[in-house]
Protein backbone atom coordinates (compact mmCIF):
# COMPACT_ATOMS: atom_id res chain seq x y z
CA UNK A 1 0.00 0.00 0.00
CA UNK A 2 1.49 3.32 -0.98
CA UNK A 3 2.34 5.66 1.83
CA UNK A 4 0.12 8.47 0.63
CA UNK A 5 -2.95 6.23 0.22
CA UNK A 6 -2.61 5.00 3.79
CA UNK A 7 -2.43 8.57 5.02
CA UNK A 8 -5.35 9.87 2.98
CA UNK A 9 -7.41 6.83 3.95
CA UNK A 10 -6.69 7.65 7.56
CA UNK A 11 -7.72 11.25 7.09
CA UNK A 12 -11.04 10.30 5.50
CA UNK A 13 -11.82 7.80 8.24
CA UNK A 14 -11.00 10.35 10.93
CA UNK A 15 -13.40 12.81 9.31
CA UNK A 16 -16.27 10.31 9.36
CA UNK A 17 -15.82 8.69 12.77
CA UNK A 18 -17.82 10.04 15.75
CA UNK A 19 -15.57 11.84 18.18
CA UNK A 20 -15.29 12.34 21.92
CA UNK A 21 -13.95 15.19 23.99
CA UNK A 22 -10.14 14.92 24.04
CA UNK A 23 -9.89 16.30 27.57
CA UNK A 24 -12.41 13.73 28.81
CA UNK A 25 -10.31 11.02 27.14
CA UNK A 26 -7.07 12.15 28.72
CA UNK A 27 -8.59 12.74 32.16
CA UNK A 28 -10.35 9.36 32.17
CA UNK A 29 -7.10 7.59 31.30
CA UNK A 30 -5.38 9.53 34.05
CA UNK A 31 -8.03 8.44 36.55
CA UNK A 32 -7.59 4.84 35.36
CA UNK A 33 -3.82 4.96 35.81
CA UNK A 34 -4.31 6.38 39.30
CA UNK A 35 -6.61 3.48 40.22
CA UNK A 36 -4.20 0.90 38.81
CA UNK A 37 -1.41 2.59 40.76
CA UNK A 38 -3.52 2.27 43.91
CA UNK A 39 -4.09 -1.43 43.29
CA UNK A 40 -0.41 -2.04 42.65
CA UNK A 41 0.66 -0.12 45.77
CA UNK A 42 2.87 2.17 43.74
CA UNK A 43 4.86 -0.56 42.02
CA UNK A 44 5.59 0.99 38.61
CA UNK A 45 6.50 -2.28 36.90
CA UNK A 46 3.22 -3.87 37.91
CA UNK A 47 1.34 -0.80 36.72
CA UNK A 48 3.12 -0.96 33.35
CA UNK A 49 2.14 -4.61 33.04
CA UNK A 50 -1.51 -3.91 33.89
CA UNK A 51 -1.76 -0.98 31.50
CA UNK A 52 -0.26 -3.09 28.72
CA UNK A 53 -2.83 -5.82 29.42
CA UNK A 54 -5.64 -3.27 29.31
CA UNK A 55 -4.24 -2.09 25.98
CA UNK A 56 -4.20 -5.70 24.76
CA UNK A 57 -7.96 -6.10 25.48
CA UNK A 58 -8.62 -2.86 23.65
CA UNK A 59 -6.47 -3.92 20.70
CA UNK A 60 -8.10 -7.28 20.09
CA UNK A 61 -11.47 -5.52 19.78
CA UNK A 62 -10.37 -2.36 17.98
CA UNK A 63 -8.93 -4.33 15.10
CA UNK A 64 -12.43 -5.63 14.24
CA UNK A 65 -13.81 -2.12 14.16
CA UNK A 66 -10.87 -0.97 12.09
CA UNK A 67 -11.23 -3.71 9.51
CA UNK A 68 -14.98 -3.17 9.31
CA UNK A 69 -14.73 0.57 8.79
CA UNK A 70 -11.61 1.01 6.74
CA UNK A 71 -11.00 -0.22 3.26
CA UNK A 72 -7.42 -1.09 4.02
CA UNK A 73 -6.14 -3.30 1.22
CA UNK A 74 -4.45 -6.61 1.86
CA UNK A 75 -1.00 -6.11 3.38
CA UNK A 76 1.70 -8.13 1.64
CA UNK A 77 4.47 -7.45 4.13
CA UNK A 78 5.19 -6.01 7.52
CA UNK A 79 6.13 -2.74 5.79
CA UNK A 80 2.58 -2.45 4.46
CA UNK A 81 1.16 -3.31 7.88
CA UNK A 82 3.35 -0.68 9.51
CA UNK A 83 2.01 1.98 7.16
CA UNK A 84 -1.58 0.92 7.78
CA UNK A 85 -1.13 0.90 11.56
CA UNK A 86 0.73 4.17 11.72
CA UNK A 87 -0.96 6.20 9.02
CA UNK A 88 -4.49 4.82 8.84
CA UNK A 89 -5.36 3.20 12.16
CA UNK A 90 -3.76 5.71 14.51
CA UNK A 91 -5.23 8.51 12.41
CA UNK A 92 -8.69 6.96 12.47
CA UNK A 93 -8.87 6.31 16.20
CA UNK A 94 -6.81 9.15 17.63
CA UNK A 95 -6.70 11.78 14.92
CA UNK A 96 -2.91 11.99 15.11
CA UNK A 97 -0.25 11.78 12.43
CA UNK A 98 2.42 9.17 13.02
CA UNK A 99 5.76 8.84 11.33
CA UNK A 100 6.60 5.29 10.42
CA UNK A 101 10.24 4.23 10.47
CA UNK A 102 11.03 0.82 9.07
CA UNK A 103 14.24 -0.49 10.64
CA UNK A 104 14.19 -3.95 9.09
CA UNK A 105 11.67 -6.37 7.56
CA UNK A 106 10.68 -7.44 11.06
CA UNK A 107 10.99 -4.23 12.98
CA UNK A 108 9.45 -0.78 12.78
CA UNK A 109 8.87 2.27 14.92
CA UNK A 110 5.95 4.65 15.22
CA UNK A 111 6.89 8.21 16.08
CA UNK A 112 4.09 10.22 17.65
CA UNK A 113 4.47 13.97 17.40
CA UNK A 114 1.48 14.48 19.66
CA UNK A 115 0.01 12.14 22.24
CA UNK A 116 -3.66 12.48 23.22
CA UNK A 117 -3.22 10.33 26.32
CA UNK A 118 -0.61 12.56 27.89
CA UNK A 119 -2.57 15.80 27.70
CA UNK A 120 -2.23 17.67 31.02
CA UNK A 121 0.02 14.91 32.40
CA UNK A 122 3.10 15.48 34.50
CA UNK A 123 4.81 12.53 36.12
CA UNK A 124 6.31 12.90 39.58
CA UNK A 125 10.13 12.76 39.66
CA UNK A 126 10.30 9.33 41.20
CA UNK A 127 8.15 7.81 38.44
CA UNK A 128 9.55 9.64 35.42
CA UNK A 129 11.92 6.83 34.48
CA UNK A 130 9.92 3.85 35.70
CA UNK A 131 6.26 4.49 34.87
CA UNK A 132 5.53 4.00 31.19
CA UNK A 133 2.35 6.01 31.17
CA UNK A 134 1.39 5.51 27.53
CA UNK A 135 2.34 1.84 27.37
CA UNK A 136 -1.36 1.32 26.61
CA UNK A 137 -0.54 1.88 22.92
CA UNK A 138 1.93 -0.99 23.03
CA UNK A 139 -0.77 -3.33 24.31
CA UNK A 140 -3.24 -2.12 21.71
CA UNK A 141 -0.80 -2.80 18.88
CA UNK A 142 0.16 -6.19 20.32
CA UNK A 143 -3.49 -7.23 20.65
CA UNK A 144 -4.52 -5.99 17.23
CA UNK A 145 -1.56 -7.66 15.51
CA UNK A 146 -2.16 -10.93 17.30
CA UNK A 147 -5.67 -11.06 15.87
CA UNK A 148 -4.01 -10.76 12.47
CA UNK A 149 -1.65 -13.64 13.25
CA UNK A 150 1.39 -11.46 13.90
CA UNK A 151 2.99 -12.09 17.27
CA UNK A 152 4.82 -8.88 18.16
CA UNK A 153 6.60 -7.30 21.06
CA UNK A 154 6.04 -3.59 21.55
CA UNK A 155 7.95 -1.22 23.70
CA UNK A 156 7.87 2.46 24.49
CA UNK A 157 11.38 3.66 23.69
CA UNK A 158 10.88 7.40 23.88
CA UNK A 159 8.36 9.34 25.95
CA UNK A 160 7.71 13.07 26.20
CA UNK A 161 6.70 12.51 29.83
CA UNK A 162 10.27 11.47 30.49
CA UNK A 163 11.77 14.47 28.76
CA UNK A 164 12.23 13.09 25.23
CA UNK A 165 11.09 15.25 22.34
CA UNK A 166 8.69 12.69 20.84
CA UNK A 167 6.98 9.43 21.75
CA UNK A 168 8.36 6.37 20.00
CA UNK A 169 6.82 2.90 19.97
CA UNK A 170 9.02 0.12 18.68
CA UNK A 171 7.29 -2.93 17.20
CA UNK A 172 9.25 -6.14 16.81
CA UNK A 173 7.81 -9.06 14.85
CA UNK A 174 8.52 -12.32 16.69
CA UNK A 175 6.45 -14.89 14.91
CA UNK A 176 3.85 -15.23 12.22
CA UNK A 177 1.21 -17.54 13.64
CA UNK A 178 -0.63 -20.16 11.62
CA UNK A 179 -4.41 -20.13 11.49
CA UNK A 180 -5.67 -23.02 13.52
CA UNK A 181 -9.14 -24.23 14.36
CA UNK A 182 -8.01 -26.18 17.38
CA UNK A 183 -7.68 -29.88 18.07
CA UNK A 184 -11.43 -30.49 18.15
CA UNK A 185 -11.75 -29.75 14.48
CA UNK A 186 -8.81 -31.74 13.19
CA UNK A 187 -9.80 -34.13 10.46
CA UNK A 188 -9.64 -37.79 11.29
CA UNK B 1 -16.27 -12.46 34.94
CA UNK B 2 -16.15 -15.70 36.89
CA UNK B 3 -15.53 -15.24 40.61
CA UNK B 4 -12.75 -17.42 42.03
CA UNK B 5 -14.12 -20.47 43.83
CA UNK B 6 -14.07 -20.49 47.58
CA UNK B 7 -15.27 -16.92 47.98
CA UNK B 8 -18.20 -16.41 50.25
CA UNK B 9 -21.27 -14.39 49.37
CA UNK B 10 -20.05 -11.50 51.53
CA UNK B 11 -16.67 -11.38 49.82
CA UNK B 12 -18.32 -11.26 46.41
CA UNK B 13 -20.62 -8.46 47.43
CA UNK B 14 -17.69 -6.64 49.01
CA UNK B 15 -15.66 -7.02 45.81
CA UNK B 16 -18.57 -5.62 43.79
CA UNK B 17 -18.90 -2.66 46.13
CA UNK B 18 -15.15 -2.01 45.93
CA UNK B 19 -15.38 -2.05 42.13
CA UNK B 20 -18.30 0.39 42.18
CA UNK B 21 -16.37 2.65 44.57
CA UNK B 22 -13.41 2.58 42.18
CA UNK B 23 -15.59 3.63 39.26
CA UNK B 24 -17.12 6.41 41.34
CA UNK B 25 -13.66 7.62 42.39
CA UNK B 26 -12.51 7.73 38.79
CA UNK B 27 -15.64 9.64 37.83
CA UNK B 28 -15.05 12.10 40.68
CA UNK B 29 -11.51 12.79 39.50
CA UNK B 30 -12.64 13.31 35.90
CA UNK B 31 -15.64 15.46 36.86
CA UNK B 32 -13.60 17.65 39.18
CA UNK B 33 -10.86 18.33 36.62
CA UNK B 34 -13.18 18.71 33.65
CA UNK B 35 -15.27 21.22 35.57
CA UNK B 36 -12.12 23.19 36.35
CA UNK B 37 -11.58 23.54 32.60
CA UNK B 38 -15.19 24.09 31.58
CA UNK B 39 -16.16 26.53 34.32
CA UNK B 40 -13.07 28.66 33.93
CA UNK B 41 -14.77 31.96 33.34
CA UNK B 42 -18.08 31.27 34.95
CA UNK B 43 -19.44 32.29 38.29
CA UNK B 44 -22.49 30.77 39.89
CA UNK B 45 -24.08 33.34 42.04
CA UNK B 46 -27.44 34.79 42.70
CA UNK B 47 -28.58 37.90 44.43
CA UNK B 48 -31.40 38.45 46.83
CA UNK B 49 -32.37 39.24 50.38
CA UNK B 50 -32.80 35.85 51.95
CA UNK B 51 -29.45 33.98 52.28
CA UNK B 52 -31.11 30.56 52.09
CA UNK B 53 -32.87 31.49 48.86
CA UNK B 54 -29.66 32.92 47.44
CA UNK B 55 -27.76 29.73 48.24
CA UNK B 56 -30.50 27.60 46.66
CA UNK B 57 -30.50 29.77 43.54
CA UNK B 58 -26.72 29.53 43.19
CA UNK B 59 -26.92 25.76 43.58
CA UNK B 60 -29.54 25.61 40.88
CA UNK B 61 -27.24 27.60 38.56
CA UNK B 62 -24.45 25.13 39.22
CA UNK B 63 -26.69 22.10 38.59
CA UNK B 64 -28.00 23.66 35.38
CA UNK B 65 -24.39 24.16 34.25
CA UNK B 66 -23.80 20.48 34.95
CA UNK B 67 -26.93 19.43 33.04
CA UNK B 68 -26.17 21.58 30.03
CA UNK B 69 -22.50 22.33 29.46
CA UNK B 70 -20.78 19.47 31.28
CA UNK B 71 -23.21 16.81 30.08
CA UNK B 72 -22.90 18.16 26.53
CA UNK B 73 -19.11 17.88 26.59
CA UNK B 74 -19.17 14.33 27.87
CA UNK B 75 -22.32 12.80 26.38
CA UNK B 76 -22.96 15.11 23.39
CA UNK B 77 -26.42 15.95 24.70
CA UNK B 78 -28.03 17.70 27.65
CA UNK B 79 -29.85 16.16 30.56
CA UNK B 80 -33.45 15.56 29.44
CA UNK B 81 -35.30 16.42 32.63
CA UNK B 82 -34.30 18.31 35.76
CA UNK B 83 -36.47 18.31 38.85
CA UNK B 84 -35.80 19.96 42.17
CA UNK B 85 -37.55 20.65 45.44
CA UNK B 86 -35.53 23.87 45.84
CA UNK B 87 -34.30 22.52 49.13
CA UNK B 88 -31.14 20.77 48.02
CA UNK B 89 -32.57 17.73 46.23
CA UNK B 90 -32.27 17.38 42.46
CA UNK B 91 -33.29 14.59 40.10
CA UNK B 92 -31.61 14.47 36.69
CA UNK B 93 -33.11 12.22 34.04
CA UNK B 94 -31.29 11.15 30.93
CA UNK B 95 -33.53 9.16 28.61
CA UNK B 96 -30.82 8.07 26.22
CA UNK B 97 -27.40 7.80 27.80
CA UNK B 98 -24.83 7.12 25.08
CA UNK B 99 -22.90 4.61 27.12
CA UNK B 100 -25.92 2.39 27.65
CA UNK B 101 -27.37 2.28 24.14
CA UNK B 102 -25.63 -0.96 23.13
CA UNK B 103 -26.91 -3.02 26.04
CA UNK B 104 -29.02 -6.03 24.98
CA UNK B 105 -32.66 -5.44 25.86
CA UNK B 106 -34.55 -7.38 28.49
CA UNK B 107 -31.61 -9.09 30.17
CA UNK B 108 -30.91 -9.06 33.89
CA UNK B 109 -27.16 -9.18 33.32
CA UNK B 110 -27.44 -6.01 31.26
CA UNK B 111 -29.22 -4.30 34.17
CA UNK B 112 -26.41 -5.27 36.52
CA UNK B 113 -23.79 -4.00 34.05
CA UNK B 114 -25.69 -0.74 33.62
CA UNK B 115 -25.68 -0.08 37.36
CA UNK B 116 -21.92 -0.74 37.43
CA UNK B 117 -21.39 1.65 34.51
CA UNK B 118 -23.55 4.37 36.06
CA UNK B 119 -21.18 4.68 39.03
CA UNK B 120 -18.83 6.63 36.76
CA UNK B 121 -21.31 9.40 35.82
CA UNK B 122 -22.34 9.57 39.49
CA UNK B 123 -18.75 10.36 40.28
CA UNK B 124 -18.60 12.93 37.49
CA UNK B 125 -21.60 14.71 38.98
CA UNK B 126 -20.14 14.62 42.50
CA UNK B 127 -16.76 15.85 41.20
CA UNK B 128 -18.26 18.68 39.15
CA UNK B 129 -20.32 19.96 42.06
CA UNK B 130 -17.37 19.61 44.40
CA UNK B 131 -15.27 21.80 42.13
CA UNK B 132 -18.03 24.41 42.33
CA UNK B 133 -17.93 24.28 46.10
CA UNK B 134 -21.01 22.13 46.55
CA UNK B 135 -20.79 19.01 48.65
CA UNK B 136 -23.35 16.39 47.67
CA UNK B 137 -24.31 12.74 47.75
CA UNK B 138 -25.15 11.29 44.35
CA UNK B 139 -26.98 8.06 43.59
CA UNK B 140 -28.38 6.64 40.39
CA UNK B 141 -31.30 4.62 39.13
CA UNK B 142 -31.60 2.56 36.03
CA UNK B 143 -34.92 3.43 34.42
CA UNK B 144 -34.91 0.99 31.54
CA UNK B 145 -38.23 -0.54 30.62
CA UNK B 146 -37.20 -3.61 28.69
CA UNK B 147 -36.77 -2.14 25.22
CA UNK B 148 -35.08 1.17 25.98
CA UNK B 149 -32.02 0.22 28.01
CA UNK B 150 -30.46 3.63 28.08
CA UNK B 151 -32.73 5.62 30.39
CA UNK B 152 -31.38 6.49 33.82
CA UNK B 153 -31.72 9.05 36.58
CA UNK B 154 -29.30 10.63 39.01
CA UNK B 155 -30.33 11.85 42.47
CA UNK B 156 -28.36 14.66 44.01
CA UNK B 157 -28.72 15.48 47.71
CA UNK B 158 -26.79 18.54 48.73
CA UNK B 159 -25.24 18.19 52.16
Amino acid sequence: MSKSTAASNGQNLWAKIPKANAELFALTYGALVTEVMRDADGNAHEVNEQLEKIGYSIGIRSVDEFLAKSNAPYCKSLEDTAQVVGKTAFRMFLGINCDVQQHSPTNFSLILQENPLSLFVELPENYKETLQYTILYCGVIRGAMEMLNYKVECSLVKSTLRGDDVDEIKVDLKQVLQDGAGDDYKEE
Amino acid sequence: STPPSGESEEELIFAKEMAAAKMERMGYSVGFRLCERLAQNRTFSASGKDPAMVAAAAQLEAVKFLCKEVWMEIFRKQIDKLQTNHRGVFVLKDLELRWLTRLPPNQEAARVTAIQLLAFPCGIIRGTLSNLGISAVVSCDFLADGQNMSACSFNIKIK
